[in-house]
């Protein structure tokens, strides 16, 4: 009698959870299913603008979207319930979003990114709807530093976490890691070396050459143009016109100075100014501050030869003319008077 | 227990007849469940899924039910037996798993999530900014105070204190930041009391070299604590029983639970800061006419690479500046700049100083000038350039010349003064011996002294005649003299030249003797 009471209460019981395990296990997966996941991308829009180094404190949308679906009758009042429980009704439809725990929580962690990015999101979690397909959108915060590669794809790593809202939950908990890319802009930034200084003196004969070290220490390859400006009359100078330097490189220009060349003594004093300017050398519509460098060349000395040659010798032969007519003039009329 | 009590011996007990109604009913429901085509409970429930509606006459299932439903569904199951079933069937298992999950959300702690509702701060050296940071409103990405905040059952209080976990560049030293209040207490008697938490951060120090300050990640961590009640009094243990901490947790406050911290990260954007440090020489010295470079030393001082332009406020006079050279550099970094100074061509300068000032920019805020620094300068020395030199020699030149016709002039124009002089006065002379003399003989006699005066004249008209007459006699001896002198010498020489002949014979004769 025993035996075949428990036998019976075996058998019950056997009947209680077949159904309940064969309805959801066979039919579906689990008992128990509340699947949920999460996707993120970018707007399409603020992924093609580049964000400007160091100045620019750039927000980019993050589109998320989450889908969520559950299993038969026993995880279905699970999320009834998670949907809201205040107002617990059989169908989605009629029940309200409002409630304690009608929202799916996604954890946003940046796992990873280049050293030269520093990103946030607006806040470190994202609430969603739980609905078959919900997409929303949470900002991000950019700043990239001066060192940032120009062009070349930066990258956020992302990990979505979905978790349930009590600490024991029924729901699958979601993990996926996203690479959200960016592209950070051109940030230009030269500098001018002079091995030499910026002041000669020279003869009127000779040419002054200054050379020029020229870095590149912004984010891409630059064309660096040179323009003499304030250059004194008369005066020539020869400048390299445009160089290409490579990102983090140096190259060498030169600048040649010649005074003018003018008979007899000169001395003189010329200023002039050299503009540097820096453009992408891909894209030469984007162009850097200008670097200004003046010079200083003191032109001083006898020269035999150039312009007021003819004049000077001229000159001359009329003073010796004069000399040697009021020598002889005086000669005769000391001869006349002995 | 029972049995034991009662001497050992087992007394089977009576079933209750309820008991056994309860058991009936429950195998009945059992039954209709195992009964009932699986097939069909997966079908009616993509049905509802699909349909959104339910059968007609069917009322929504609620575990609550409201006045009046529980009758109508009575009659529906009356009418209709098997459709009740399998609903019935259906909304058993649905039940069972709302209420579980009622359970489990009833009887967990979740963390709060909190934030800020200015993600993106802007903050410069020496700068305070303050911003508050509260429990987040997710659905409206809003920050509220920390109030609201509902406690679990057996929770008597909760507190949350800030830590900062990470300052943007990594330094703590450069970094002030205060929480008020410092930690957030709710407990049952102020649920419902507002908390901000006002947060202000301040940037101290300025750079430092290479390890300048500049964007980042401010990441604030939020540890909660929660102190418990004492279990022992709650009118459901098992409740209790199912937090497995009984023993533990009745009356004790919790360690921060760190590993459901959440944390707020906030994008600090440091502004740049521009500053150099200028040096130069004490005092620079510069001969008139002389070019020179001047370098001078700018180390950056700025939390940026920054591009340093240079200006030059007063100029001063007697000398020709140029601007410094436009110079890059990195944070710390130190290089040199060349300022070019031209002194004027001064003859004599018995030492000027000028002062000259030179002003930094960058070349991101032309107009800001963020560091000045004043120069001395000194011209002292002699010049003389081969133009004035010249000019002297030529001026000097040409003094001697006009000197020269001057007194050439002078004496050609002198001689012949004296000789139209002396015509004239021996014109004069000869007509006063003409005329003179003829009157006075005429018109008076002459006077002894005339006479006297007349005879000395006399005198020394004839005295020259006598004193030329020596010197050609003189002369004349003297040419004599000389010509005999002449004559000795050559009487000498010719005897010296037969000396040597006559030496240069008997030499010869010898010579040939001897041969």
């Amino acid at each position: 009698m025993k035996k075949f009471k428990f036998i019976l209460v075996l058998f019950l019981v056997l009947l209680l959870f077949t159904p309940i395990v064969a309805s959801n296990v066979i039919a579906k997966d689990s008992i128990i299913r509340l699947n949920q996941q999460v996707s993120l991308y970018w707007d399409t829009v603020d992924e093609k603008d580049p964000i400007i180094p160091r100045d620019d404190l750039k927000k980019l949308n993050v589109t998320f979207e989450y889908s969520f679906d559950h299993g038969l009758s026993f995880s279905e009042g699970l999320y009834l319930n998670y949907v809201n429980y205040k107002d617990f009704e059989f169908t989605q439809t009629k029940h309200s979003p409002e409630g304690a725990y009608s929202k799916a929580k996604i954890d946003l962690e940046i796992l990873d990114m280049p050293s030269w990015c520093h990103a946030t999101f607006r806040h470190a979690q994202a609430i969603a709807n739980l609905s078959s397909l919900f997409v929303g959108k949470i900002p991000l915060y950019i700043i990239l530093d001066d060192d940032a590669p120009a062009y070349e794809q930066g990258y956020i790593q992302v990990k979505a976490k979905i978790r349930s809202p009590p600490a024991i939950s029924y729901f699958n908990v979601f993990e996926k890691v996203f690479n959200l890319t960016f592209t950070p802009s051109y940030y230009p930034i030269i500098d001018v070396n002079l091995p030499e200084v910026n002041v000669k003196e020279i003869e009127p004969y000779e040419t002054a050459i200054f050379p020029l070290d020229i870095s590149n220490l912004g984010n891409d390859k630059t064309i660096v143009t040179l323009e003499v400006e304030n250059l004194p009359n008369d005066w020539k100078a020869t400048v390299t016109d445009s160089i290409i330097i490579e990102k983090n490189s140096s190259k060498k220009a030169q600048l040649s100075i010649k005074p003018p060349r003018n008979f007899g003594y000169t001395d003189e004093v010329g200023i002039l100014r050299l503009k540097v300017t820096p453009k992408r050398a891909y894209d030469t519509s984007q162009i850097g501050d200008s670097l200004t460098i003046s010079f200083l060349i003191k032109n001083k000395g006898v020269s035999v030869e150039g312009d007021g040659l003819f004049s000077a010798i001229s000159m001359i032969i009329i003073v010796i003319i004069i000399f040697l007519v009021a020598g002889l003039y005086i000669r005769k009329k000391i001869k006349s008077k002995t | 227990m029972k049995s034991l009590l009662n001497g050992g011996t087992y007394i089977k007990k009576k079933r209750n007849p309820y008991t056994n109604l309860c058991i009936l009913f429950l195998s009945f429901v059992i039954l209709l469940h195992v009964l009932t085509p699986i097939a069909n409970a997966e079908d009616s429930e993509q049905t509802y899924q699909e349909k959104e509606e339910l059968p007609d006459g069917l009322i929504p299932y609620s575990p609550f039910p409201k006045d009046g439903e529980f009758n109508n569904f009575i009659t529906y199951l009356l009418q209709n037996p098997s459709d009740v079933i399998s609903y019935t069937r259906k909304n058993t298992i649905l039940s069972l798993g709302y209420y579980l999950a009622f359970y489990k959300q009833t009887f967990s702690l979740g963390a709060i999530d909190f934030g800020t509702d200015t993600p993106t701060i802007e903050i410069g050296y020496n700068e305070t900014v303050s911003f508050n940071i509260g429990k987040v409103n997710l659905e409206e990405y809003k920050t509220s105070n920390f109030d609201n905040i509902s406690l679990q059952p057996f929770i008597k209080a909760r507190s949350f204190s800030f830590i900062v976990d990470q300052f943007p560049g990594n330094r703590t030293d450069s970094w002030l930041i205060d929480f008020t209040p410092d930690i957030v207490i709710i407990n049952e008697d102020n649920t419902k009391a507002n908390y901000n938490v006002s947060v202000t951060l301040t940037l101290t120090s300025p750079p430092i070299g290479d390890k300048a300050i500049q964007s980042g990640i401010l990441r604030i961590k939020q540890s909660p604590v929660q102190s418990y009640g004492s279990f022992w009094d709650m009118p459901f243990p098992l409740n209790l029983i199912y937090t497995l901490q009984f023993g533990q947790t009745s009356g004790v406050t919790s360690k921060p639970d760190y590993e459901n911290m959440r944390d707020v990260e906030i994008l600090v954007k440091v502004k740049p800061y521009h500053n150099v440090k200028i040096e130069t020489p004490e005092v620079t010295t510069i001969n008139p006419n002389q070019v020179k470079p001047l370098r001078i030393g700018i180390e950056n001082l700025g939390n940026y690479k920054d591009t340093i332009g240079f200006k030059i406020a007063n100029k001063g006079s007697g000398i020709t500046l140029i601007d410094p050279v436009d110079i890059t550099l990195k944070p710390g970094e130190i290089k040199d700049t060349i300022l070019g100074i031209a002194a004027e061509p001064n003859l004599i300068d018995y030492g000027t100083l000028h002062r000259i000032r030179i002003q930094a920019y960058s070349l991101d805020d032309p107009s800001n000038i963020i560091s000045e620094k004043l120069i001395i300068l000194k011209t002292e020395g002699i010049y003389i350039s081969p133009v004035t030199l010249g000019s002297v020699v030529f001026s000097v030149i040409v003094v001697l010349f006009v000197i020269f016709i001057l007194v050439n002039i002078y004496k050609i124009t002198s001689k012949k003064v004296f000789k139209n002089l002396k015509e004239k006065l021996k014109f004069t002379k000869e007509k006063r011996k003409v005329k003179k003399p003829k009157k006075k003989k005429e018109k008076l006699k002459e006077s002894p002294k005339d006479k006297s005066k007349k005879e000395s004249k006399e005198k020394t008209e004839k005295k020259p005649k006598e004193t030329e007459k020596k010197k050609e006699e003189k002369i004349e001896k003297k040419k004599q003299n000389l010509k005999a002198k002449t004559d000795k010498s050559e009487i000498n020489k010719k005897r010296i030249l037969k000396k040597i002949k006559r030496e240069q014979e008997k030499a010869r004769k010898k010579l040939g003797g001897k041969k």
